[in-house]
C-alpha cells in the first residue's frame, strides 16, 4: 500500500487517540492504530478492547492497503516531519517507509490480522445533544476519579438513564466513588433507547470521547445499541463498550428532606476552599465546616503543621451546625457550576452537603460527610 | 437372632486403633507419653524400618507389677483417672485407657515391666490382640514395649504407610517436639540400631531448645518468661505461666513447622497460639515467614480441655484471650530485650541463610549418608555404637560424649565454603551465650542515641545506600532507607494516634453477607471498627453494611478486609482486632516520604538520622520487617582476612 497525506489532516487526530493506545496492557497490537487505505480515503481506527475510535480522512491513495502500526511512534514521527506532505508506503514484509527525501524512516509494523476487530453496529437510534452538555457530562463523570485497583463497577463507570423531570424526558449522567455523587440532566431530542433503560459507561472511555467534543455549538448524535454507547461526529465515531453489573440507589442520597438551604457566593466559596485545603494532608483530610446565625466558620488543625480559621458571612438561621468535609470535593464540585450563587444543603452534623443551582436542579453534587471522633 | 450385636473385644480395639494409631509414630507417641507418665527420666526408642517392623520403647519409669501389666492391655484400663472429676482437671499425658490395647490388637506385641519392690518382671506377649503368653523375666526396673510388624492384620492401613525414611522423618520429628516439652527426661532415638539423636536427662528449656533447633539456631534463641512482674501476674490469668524461646526475627522458616507448642507439657497444634506468637513479632518478621520458637504454656488443668481429639493434638482453651495476649506480650517483650544489645541481635540476623537439617531430614541422612557427609553434622552419629544389641536397657549409665555436649561446639562445623558470601558464612558459630546476656537486662524502651554515649561512630557513606558505624569492635551497616522509613512511618503512627478517627461516610454504603458465625464475630467488634474508623450497621440477618471507612484507607473497598478480619478472629478464637491494613497504609506512605537508597548523605544528615532512629520503639527493623542493621564483630572480620583459621 502506498498513499501520502497533509500533516494538518490527520495530526490532530493521533494526538486525541494516544489516550486509548497508550494504556499499559499485555495485548501489544492495542498500541497500534489500524490504518486503511481506499478511493482517496484513508480511516483510522484504534481500539483497545473498550473503546474503539474510527475516523476517515481524505489522503492520496496510490496503491490501497491495510497496515497496523505502533500508535504512539507513528504519532511523534508524524508531529516531527519537517514536511506537510507526507507519504507512506508498505515497502516489504510488513516494513513501512515513512518519508520521502532528506527523512526517512523504516518502522516495523505488525500483522493487522492480529488487529482487533471493530464492532459493527448499524441502525443506532441516535439522539442528538449539545456539545455544551455533552461535554459538561464527560465533566461531571471524570471529576470522580478512581484508583488503579479499583473494582466496584460503580466506581469505574457512570451511570446513563432516561429520567422524566417536569414531565419532559432528560438524559441523565450520575458519577460517583461512594464519597461523593455528582448527577447531570441534559436536554435531547430524538428517540432514545437505551436497552436495558439504564446502562454503565466507563468513565476511561467517556473521557476519551471528550477530547473529541471540541466545539460549543454543534449538536452530537449518541445513542446505545448491542451493549455499546455509540458517539458520532461528522467523519468519526466512538463505540465504547459497557459495563455489566448493577448500579445503586443513589436517589436515597439526594434527598432534600429536612435539608436547610443556604445561599452562597460560589466564587468566593471556591477560593476558600482552596485556601483551606493547602493545610489538608495524606492523613487529614477534613476541614470543620460551623454553621451558626448568618456565619459559616471552616477551621482545620493539622498536627505539626499547623491551623487556620476562615470566615463567611450566609444566609444560615437555625440550630448551630457542625460538620466536617474533604473540601477538595467541594471543590470538584463548585467547578462544575456556572453560576454566580449555589445552594448548599444540609441538614445536621452527619448528613451530607448538597449543593445545586438557584435556578435548577440540572447539577447537583452530593458531598458526604467525615465523622470524627 | 438381632441384628445388633456388640462387638468383641478384638474389633472394638482395632476400631480404636484406627484413631489412635494411625502410623507408626502414633505409636511412638503414645509409649512415650506413657513413659513419662510413669516417671521415666530416661526413654529410649528404637525403630526399625521406619517402625513398620520394630517400634522398642524404653523407660526407667515405676514399672507395673504382674497383675497390673494383664489388666493394662484391657480396653479402658488405665491408672490417670479415677473419677468424673479427674477427667476435667487431667494432668497426665494419657487417660483414656486406649493406647496400649489398640496398639496390641494391630501388631505382635510384648510388654516387659518390673517396680522397684519386684524381683522379677513381667513379660507379658499378644498377637493380633489375643494375648499369648504371660511369663516371669529377668528385666530393670521400667517398662520395655516392643511393637512389631504394626499392621500386620489390618492390611488396609499397612498400605497406606509411607516409605521408611519418611514414617523415620515423622517419629524423629515427634520425639524432637516431645524432647523440647520435657528437657528435663532424657531421650535417645536409635533408628535401625544406629543412634541417632540423644538428649540428655536434667537439661533447662533453654539447653534443650538449643539442642532441638540445631546449631544454627542455637545461638540466636532468646529465653521469654511470663510473668515477668507482679502486675503482669495480677492482670492475667491466675495461675498461668509462659516459659520458652523465640528465635531471633532473622531466623524464620517458610511453614510455621518449627514453632513448638506445649500446653501443660503435652504438644499440641492451635492456631490461636500461632497466631499470638506472630503477633508478638509483629513488625520484625517479613510477611509471608514464620518465626521459630518453643512455647511451653502452664496454666491450671481445670483451664483447658484436652479431650478434644484422641490423639489430644488439639486443646480448647476455656478463656482463650488472656493466654493469648500473655503470649504476644512475653515474646514481644523479649524480643525488645534481645534488641538492647543492638550488635548481637543485628548480627544474628544476618545468619538467616544457614538454617540446620530439620529433624526429619537429620533422620534422613542417617540412614542413608555416606561417610564422607556425616562430619556434617556429628553429633547426630557419634554414639551409634553404643546400642548395637537391643534392647538397651543401660545405655544411658555410660552416656556417650554427646550428652555432655549440650553447647555448641564450633570446630565440628566445616570451614565457610565460600567467601564470595561473607556476610553469611563465617559468622555463625560462637557466642551461644549472646541470647542468655540479653535477658539480665531489665526491660525498658531503648535509649535515646547519643553518639557518645551509645558509641556509636559514623564512619562514612557507602554505595550511596549503607551508612557504615562502628562501635565497640563492632562493624555496622545501616541501610539509610530502611532507616527512615523506620523513622518516619513511627512519626507517622504517633501522630494518627494522637489525631481524631477521621471517618469518611460512604453514599453507597458496602454490603457484606456474612455466615452466622462471622456475624456473631462481626457484631461483638463492632465497637471496636468504629474506634479504627469503620462504622459497621447491622442490616438486617447476617448481613451488615459498611458505612463509613477511614480516610486513610477511603480508596480501597473496605468489605473483603473486615470479612477477612472477622474470618481471622473466629479462626483464631478471638486474638482481637488487627488493624494491620492501617499500618500498611502508613507504611506505604512511610516508604513513599524516606530517602530512598543511592541518595548521597553528609556526614550531619547520617549522624541526625542515627540519633533518631535510636530514638524509635523499635529501630532495628523497618516497617516492613526488613533489617535495619546489620552487624559484623572483630572475629568474624578476621576470620575472613584469614587472621585467624
Amino acid at each position: 500500500m502506498k498513499f501520502s497525506f497533509n500533516k494538518k489532516d490527520i495530526l490532530e487526530v493521533l494526538a486525541k487517540i494516544q489516550g486509548i493506545t497508550g494504556r499499559k496492557t499485555s495485548l501489544k497490537i492495542t498500541s497500534d492504530i489500524l490504518i486503511k487505505a481506499a478511493e482517496s480515503k484513508i480511516t483510522i481506527t484504534a481500539n483497545d478492547l473498550e473503546t474503539v475510535f474510527t475516523g476517515t480522512y481524505d489522503a492520496q491513495v496510490e496503491t490501497s492497503g491495510i497496515l497496523s502500526i505502533n500508535s504512539k511512534k507513528f504519532f511523534e514521527i508524524i508531529r516531527e516531519y519537517p514536511n506537510e506532505n507526507i507519504c507512506i508506503n508498505e515497502v516489504e514484509n510488513r516494513w513501512v517507509e515513512i518519508g520521502t527525501g532528506d527523512s526517512v524512516y523504516h518502522i516495523v509494523s505488525s500483522d493487522y490480522e492480529n488487529f482487533p476487530e471493530t464492532p459493527v453496529i448499524e441502525n443506532v437510534n441516535f439522539i442528538e445533544i449539545t456539545a455544551k452538555d455533552l461535554k459538561k457530562m464527560v465533566a461531571v463523570s471524570s471529576v470522580v476519579g478512581y484508583q488503579n485497583e479499583e473494582k466496584r463497577i460503580y466506581v469505574l463507570g457512570s451511570l446513563i438513564e432516561k429520567a422524566a423531570v417536569e414531565g419532559e424526558d432528560v438524559l441523565r449522567i450520575v458519577s460517583t466513588d461512594s464519597r461523593r455523587l455528582h448527577c447531570f440532566d441534559a436536554s435531547f431530542t430524538g428517540d432514545l433507547d437505551l436497552g436495558d433503560s439504564r446502562v454503565i459507561i466507563p468513565k476511561k472511555g467517556l473521557a476519551e470521547l471528550g477530547k473529541f467534543i471540541d466545539s460549543d455549538i454543534e449538536t452530537i448524535k449518541v445513542g446505545v445499541k448491542k451493549n455499546h454507547f455509540v458517539f458520532q461526529r461528522a467523519n468519526e465515531s466512538i463505540m465504547i463498550k459497557l459495563l455489566e453489573g448493577d448500579y445503586p440507589d443513589y436517589r436515597l442520597v439526594m434527598n432534600f428532606e429536612g435539608m436547610i438551604p443556604i445561599e452562597i457566593d460560589r466564587a468566593m466559596f471556591l477560593t476558600l476552599m482552596k485556601r483551606v485545603s493547602i493545610l489538608t494532608s495524606e492523613d487529614c483530610k477534613s476541614v470543620i465546616f460551623n454553621f451558626t446565625e448568618n456565619n459559616l466558620t471552616v477551621t482545620i488543625t493539622n498536627p505539626e503543621i499547623g491551623e487556620s480559621k476562615e470566615q463567611l458571612m450566609v444566609g444560615f438561621s437555625g440550630e448551630e451546625i457542625k460538620s466536617a468535609f474533604n473540601p477538595r470535593y467541594f471543590m470538584d464540585a463548585l467547578n462544575l457550576f456556572k453560576d454566580d450563587i449555589v445552594t448548599l444543603n444540609i441538614k445536621n452534623s452527619k448528613s451530607p452537603c448538597i449543593i445545586k443551582s438557584m435556578k435548577n436542579n440540572n447539577l447537583i453534587c452530593v458531598i458526604m460527610s467525615i465523622h470524627l471522633s | 437372632m438381632s441384628r445388633i450385636r456388640i462387638l468383641p473385644d478384638i474389633l472394638s480395639n482395632q476400631i480404636a486403633a484406627g484413631e489412635v494409631v494411625q502410623r507408626p509414630v502414633s505409636v511412638v507417641k503414645e509409649l512415650v507419653e506413657n513413659a513419662m507418665d510413669a516417671g521415666a527420666d530416661r526413654i529410649i526408642v528404637e525403630i526399625e524400618n521406619g517402625g513398620k517392623t520394630l517400634i522398642r520403647v524404653s523407660d526407667n519409669g515405676c514399672g507395673l507389677s504382674r497383675d497390673e501389666a494383664v489388666l493394662a492391655l484391657e480396653r479402658y484400663a488405665t491408672s490417670k483417672i479415677y473419677t468424673k472429676e479427674d477427667l476435667f482437671s487431667i494432668s497426665t499425658f494419657g487417660f483414656r485407657g486406649e493406647a496400649l490395647p489398640s496398639m496390641a490388637s494391630v501388631s505382635k506385641f510384648s510388654f516387659v515391666s518390673r517396680t522397684a519392690d519386684n524381683v522379677t518382671g513381667t513379660r507379658v506377649d499378644m498377637n493380633g490382640g489375643k494375648l499369648s503368653g504371660v511369663t516371669d523375666t529377668g528385666a530393670p526396673v521400667g517398662t520395655m514395649v516392643e511393637v512389631r510388624q504394626l499392621f500386620f492384620n489390618t492390611p488396609a492401613r499397612r498400605k497406606f504407610l509411607k516409605s521408611e525414611n519418611t514414617e523415620s522423618g515423622h517419629i524423629a520429628d515427634a520425639l524432637a517436639g516431645l524432647a523440647m516439652g520435657n528437657p528435663g527426661v532424657g531421650f535417645r532415638l536409635v533408628v535401625n540400631r544406629r543412634s541417632v539423636k540423644s538428649y540428655p536427662p536434667g537439661q533447662s528449656l533453654f539447653q534443650r531448645a538449643q539442642m532441638v533447633m540445631g546449631k544454627a539456631v542455637a545461638d540466636q534463641l532468646y529465653e521469654m518468661h511470663w510473668p515477668e512482674t507482679d502486675e503482669d501476674a495480677a492482670g492475667g490469668l491466675p495461675g498461668l505461666s509462659i516459659r520458652g524461646v523465640c528465635a531471633n526475627p532473622g531466623v524464620t522458616r517458610s511453614t510455621a513447622n518449627r514453632i513448638f507448642l506445649f500446653v501443660n507439657r503435652r504438644l499440641v497444634y492451635d492456631r490461636g497460639l500461632i497466631s499470638a506468637m506472630f503477633q508478638g513479632y509483629r513488625g520484625r518478621i517479613m510477611k509471608g515467614r514464620y518465626p521459630v520458637g518453643a512455647v511451653c504454656v502452664d496454666l491450671p488443668c481445670d483451664q483447658v480441655d484436652v479431650n478434644v481429639h484422641p490423639a489430644k493434638r488439639e486443646i480448647k482453651f476455656i478463656t482463650p484471650g488472656p493466654v493469648y495476649k500473655a503470649l504476644s506480650l512475653a515474646v514481644a517483650n523479649t524480643l525488645f530485650r534481645g534488641q538492647d544489645d543492638e550488635l548481637s541481635y543485628a548480627r544474628a540476623v544476618m545468619n538467616e541463610k544457614k538454617a540446620s537439617p530439620t529433624p526429619l531430614q537429620a533422620a534422613l541422612t542417617s540412614a542413608s549418608l555416606p561417610e564422607t557427609e556425616k562430619k556434617m553434622a556429628p553429633d547426630l552419629f557419634e554414639s551409634a555404637s553404643t546400642s548395637q544389641s537391643p534392647p538397651v536397657y543401660d545405655a544411658f549409665d555410660s552416656p556417650p560424649e554427646s550428652f555432655q555436649a549440650a553447647e555448641p561446639r564450633e570446630k565440628s562445623w566445616p570451614p565457610a565454603p565460600d567467601t564470595k558470601l561473607p556476610a553469611q558464612a563465617p559468622l555463625a558459630d560462637h557466642e551461644p551465650e549472646t541470647p542468655e546476656s540479653g535477658m539480665t537486662t531489665p526491660l525498658s524502651a531503648p535509649e535515646p542515641f547519643q553518639s557518645t554515649q551509645s558509641g556509636f561512630r559514623v564512619v562514612g557513606q557507602v554505595l550511596n545506600i549503607y551508612i557504615v558505624l562502628e562501635k565497640e569492635n563492632h562493624l555496622v551497616l545501616v541501610d539509610q532507607h530502611a532507616a527512615h522509613e523506620r523513622i518516619v512511618f513511627e512519626q507517622l503512627l504517633n501522630r494518627y494516634k494522637r489525631m481524631d478517627v477521621q471517618s469518611q461516610s460512604l453514599a453507597v454504603p458496602e454490603v457484606l453477607e456474612l455466615s452466622h458465625k462471622e456475624a456473631l464475630v462481626l457484631e461483638s467488634i463492632m465497637a471496636d471498627l468504629a474506634g479504627l474508623g469503620i462504622r459497621v450497621e447491622a442490616f438486617g440477618g447476617t448481613s451488615f453494611v459498611i458505612k463509613a471507612v477511614p480516610v486513610l484507607v477511603e480508596q480501597k473497598q473496605l468489605g473483603p478486609l473486615v470479612v477477612e478480619m472477622v474470618e481471622k478472629i473466629s479462626r483464631a478464637n478471638g486474638t482481637g482486632i488487627k488493624d494491620d491494613w492501617l499500618e500498611d497504609a502508613l507504611a506505604t506512605m512511610a516508604c513513599h516520604r524516606s530517602v530512598r537508597g543511592g541518595q548521597s548523605m553528609s556526614l550531619k544528615e547520617m549522624t541526625a538520622l542515627v540519633a533518631q532512629l535510636f530514638t524509635c520503639d523499635n529501630p532495628m527493623h523497618c516497617p516492613h520487617g526488613r533489617p535495619v542493621f546489620i552487624s559484623f564483630d572483630a572475629r568474624s572480620l578476621e576470620k575472613l582476612f584469614k587472621r585467624v583459621v
